[in-house]
């Protein structure tokens, strides 16, 4: 039960502390027992769903010790959202799984199980880190809290003119791929779905490979890398499998993909389409692909290698690694390709989302309407048995305006502050005593 | 543990004799003259006694080799513990010279010690030994003995502007003390951003003062380079973003842009907010945001709340009832006051900081990075006019009444062999504020 032991007991206020304890107990397994496929990465919502909710004020939800922020993207598992950790102020992202959805979906929930074992284990600066999964089977949802990242080299490559980076910054990407790929590779695990949907960056440009739903943990005690499943994205197959093969050796389906992938960062194509997934297959069973001149020589011949159609052939990662295109230092001939602005926002900073939240959470009001309205978050404290034992990781009921003393700084009056302490019921003031006796 | 042993091992080497030291060409390129600083170390301070001079103690120019076996040091008592119980921090004495030292103990198989913190040792010891300057704490030696790591450096035994505060100055220090302090800071702190360094925890539990009344910057786990980061390696990045989700002792002094985490990043400048925090600290006696929760002081810095030192200027008159309500324009100022007020005596109400002091604190604690002066612009700031003579001997001077731990009344000499009185009787002075050292 690897799952269980990271919940995060230690961070929790007493009154969660027990119901984490609780949920020790929760059968996984039962969680998490259903059919499912692939799971794509986050897709951009339309603009347009959002002026929906644009007028309704924005309440602070916590989960856990997490602050929620805005919709990042929706799969079909579920909504990726950005978080604040209210401990350490650190951004985060979390996957939204919902059991109900999972179920609908080829090996959802043991792709997500798959997931979790695997991210657990694994820390590299190329490969996205799981910080924390969270529970509430109340509500059958179960969140992934993950490194936040800003955004991703799909939305970048679509963005950009010709839908390809500069050579410079494709090779930065592909070098960082190759390590994150070589740590994989060094921990007996097959990706299996490298693809641009799948690469994503942090603030400072680091690449990280996200989406470890389909990949495939060797096992330690079988020499070699012979898989035999397959569930990536059918552009980035290679021949063995698009034919059908029984058996096939794992480590070369990813440099195949990572291959694809390097063609259609330079070139902003891909090199063997398809009207339809057959066709695509037939394609790529048949091999035959051309690599644009402007690519020059040394790419051409990186490609070709990683492109070749009979796996042993292939380049191996070493090869790849030390092959003169990557050793080589490409000269910032172009300005790199920016990533785009959040389509809602339109932050080229991609600043955090949960400011509106922290607002709500502490900002100033009017003083009438706090305190109705503080008044409503006790009864419903008392409504919903708040601290109970037993009630699984309640998702808490949006979070109420402060007490006075955090708006009475702004005001000034120092005689309210003292009195803060003592009169204020709010939910959050307990948080607040817990926090401000953990600085001291 | 092989990885660090050779870190250790060239650390070794790498003391360097203190002709080096003085001459070397890092030191000479830093546009402020440091040599009131390294004077200090070769003519004893008026202030302490003969029978206190200790010749050859001083870590930044002496030529005492510090040998890297256990036997070498004598542990006196233990003054604190650090990294979740992995690491104890000893008063000891270096058994060749009978001088003070500082031993950090870390236990390298200590389950709490995870992969950050041993990296963080790994960074520190490297950077303290990339670092040459008087007021960036050096380290005399480290070694590795058994599964312990340790760090010998020399005893500061005023300890930090924090146990300062805590133990006599809880309503802060006052305003020259501040300046002696901070000029010594900010001389270390151009030197690391020259360096291409950003320090990022600069605080008042990292800022040490020595038995001479030298200032010594420390806590440089968390210093990162401006070199490389991302993709773009080998060369001087623009801004930087990683975030330190460890360091939640720090938030309070971390500045608006690093707590962002967003596209732009940070740069030295957020060195510069840090600084202006443990001013208001270091003068007001408490950290200013530490009264709130973390996420609210995250949104409080975001809209531009500015803290301000607290005086007769900035503090409505308690006595004056109308004035209380109407001095509504205090910041974060007025919260923080009730509690010190509660606590003693009405002092923050009647004195006066010189607005030299009060436009420092304003220029450091800027919203936009690009509106903070540099290290090098705030050294000339009019503020530090009152240092006139060498921050050290003035340091001593204004603690006065206080004396550095080591000089404990029948310390050394203790004829009945009753060490364990003094043991208990430093860790009272010591262990009294923190159980927990956040280095």
């Amino acid at each position: 039960m690897a799952v269980d032991k990271s919940l995060p007991v230690e961070v929790s206020p007493p009154q969660e502390r027990e119901i984490m304890d609780h949920m020790g107990h929760m059968d996984e397994m039962q969680f998490i027992n259903d059919e499912e496929t692939g799971i794509p990465f986050f897709h951009r919502v339309d603009s347009a769903d959002l002026v929906l909710y644009a007028p309704r004020k924005k309440r602070a939800k916590m989960i856990g010790k997490y602050l929620m922020g805005d919709l990042l993207g929706e799969g079909s598992y579920g909504k990726v959202k950005e978080m604040l950790d209210s401990e350490n102020l650190c951004r985060r992202a979390v996957k939204i799984l919902k059991k109900k959805k999972l179920r609908k979906i080829p090996n959802g929930e043991q792709n997500v199980k798959r997931e979790i074992q695997l991210l657990r284990k694994l820390r590299h600066k190329n490969i996205i880190h799981l910080v924390d999964v969270l529970y509430n089977e109340e509500k059958q949802k179960m969140y992934l809290v993950m490194e936040y990242c800003v955004g991703g080299l799909q939305e970048m490559l679509e963005s950009a003119p010709g839908k390809k980076f500069p050579i410079w910054q494709a090779h930065g990407y592909f070098c960082q791929l190759m390590e994150g790929l070589c740590y994989l590779h060094s921990q007996g695990i097959i990706h299996k779905d490298i693809k641009p949907g799948n690469l994503l960056l942090a603030t400072d440009g680091t690449l990280k490979i996200t989406d470890l739903g389909v990949a495939e943990q060797l096992d330690l005690y079988i020499p070699g890398d012979v898989c035999r499943t397959s569930q990536g994205s059918p552009a980035f197959q290679p021949p063995e499998i698009a034919l059908g093969l029984e058996t096939f050796l794992g480590f070369k389906v990813d440099i195949w993909s990572a291959g694809v992938t390097l063609y259609n960062m330079t070139t902003g194509k891909y090199p063997f389409e398809g009207d339809n997934i057959y066709k695509l297959f037939e394609n790529i069973g048949r091999g035959e692909y051309t690599i644009p001149e402007e690519c020059g020589p040394l790419l051409t011949d990186l490609l070709r290698g990683m492109l070749q159609h009979e796996p042993e052939q292939r380049f191996t990662l070493q090869q790849c690694r030390i092959h003169d295109w990557c050793r080589k230092k490409h000269p910032r001939t172009e300005p790199a390709t920016p990533l785009p602005p959040l389509p809602d926002t339109e932050d080229p900073t991609r600043s955090m989302t949960v400011v509106p939240y922290l607002e709500d959470l502490h900002g100033d009001q009017d003083y009438e309407d706090e305190e109705e309205e503080e008044e409503r978050a006790i009864q419903e404290m008392v409504q919903s048995g708040y601290g109970r034992r037993g009630e699984a990781c309640q998702e808490d009921p949006p979070l109420e305006p402060d007490d006075k003393s955090s708006t009475s700084i702004q005001h000034g009056p120092a005689t309210t502050a003292s009195t803060s302490s003592i009169g204020s019921k709010s939910r959050f003031s307990k948080v607040r005593k817990i926090s401000s006796c953990k600085q001291q | 543990m092989s990885v660090l042993c050779s870190c250790v091992s060239r650390a070794r080497v790498g003391i360097s004799p203190p002709d080096t030291v003085q001459a070397s060409p890092i030191q000479s390129a830093s546009t402020i003259p440091l040599a009131p600083a390294e004077s200090d170390h070769t003519s004893p301070s008026p202030a302490l006694s003969p029978s206190e001079v200790i010749p050859a103690s001083c870590p930044w120019c002496n030529m005492t080799e510090y040998q890297h076996e256990p036997q070498y040091y004598h542990i006196i008592v233990r003054i604190a513990v650090a990294c979740k119980g992995a690491t104890s921090v000893f008063l000891a004495k270096h058994r060749p010279t009978d001088t003070f030292v500082s031993i950090r103990r870390t236990n390298l198989d200590h389950f709490s010690l995870d992969y950050d913190i041993y990296t963080g040792l790994q960074h520190e010891i490297h950077m303290t030994r990339l670092f040459h300057h008087g007021h960036i704490l050096p380290y005399h030696c480290t070694f590795v003995s058994g599964n312990e790591l340790w760090i010998v450096a020399p005893f500061m035994s005023f300890g930090s502007c924090r146990d300062l505060i805590n133990s006599h100055f809880t309503d802060g220090l006052g305003e020259t003390t501040i300046a002696c302090i901070l000029r010594d800071v900010l001389l270390a702190l151009d030197y690391i951003h020259k360096m291409g360094y950003v320090h990022r925890s600069v605080k008042g539990t990292h800022i040490l003062i020595s038995e001479r009344g030298q200032v010594c910057l420390t806590g440089l786990r968390h210093s990162i380079s401006m070199m490389g980061g991302g993709y773009c390696r080998w060369e001087r990045v623009g801004s930087l973003h990683e975030y330190h989700c460890n360091s939640i002792n720090t938030l309070p002094w971390f500045s608006p842009e690093l707590l962002e985490q967003n596209l732009i990043g940070y740069d030295t400048s957020t060195d510069i907010y840090s600084l202006g925090i443990t001013a208001c600290e270091l003068a007001n006696g408490i950290v200013p945001f530490s009264d709130m929760p973390a996420t609210q002081m995250l949104l409080e810095k975001l809209n531009g709340t500015m803290p301000r030192l607290l005086d007769a200027t900035t503090l409505p008159n308690v006595d004056d009832d109308a004035l209380t309500s109407a001095g509504g324009d205090s910041g974060i100022g007025g919260s923080m006051a009730t509690s010190s007020m509660m606590r003693s005596e009405q002092l923050p109400y009647q004195r006066v900081f010189s607005p030299q002091f009060h436009e420092f604190v304003f220029l450091c604690l800027q919203r936009e990075p690009a509106d903070r002066p540099t290290a090098s612009q705030l050294l000339t700031h009019s503020f530090f006019k009152q240092v006139r003579r060498k921050s050290a001997e003035n340091l001593i001077e204004l603690l006065h009444p206080i004396k550095p731990l080591t000089e404990t009344p029948h310390w050394p000499k203790d004829a009945d062999g009753s060490i364990e009185n003094n043991i208990a009787k430093i860790e009272e002075l010591d262990l009294k504020d923190e159980e927990e050292w956040d280095f």
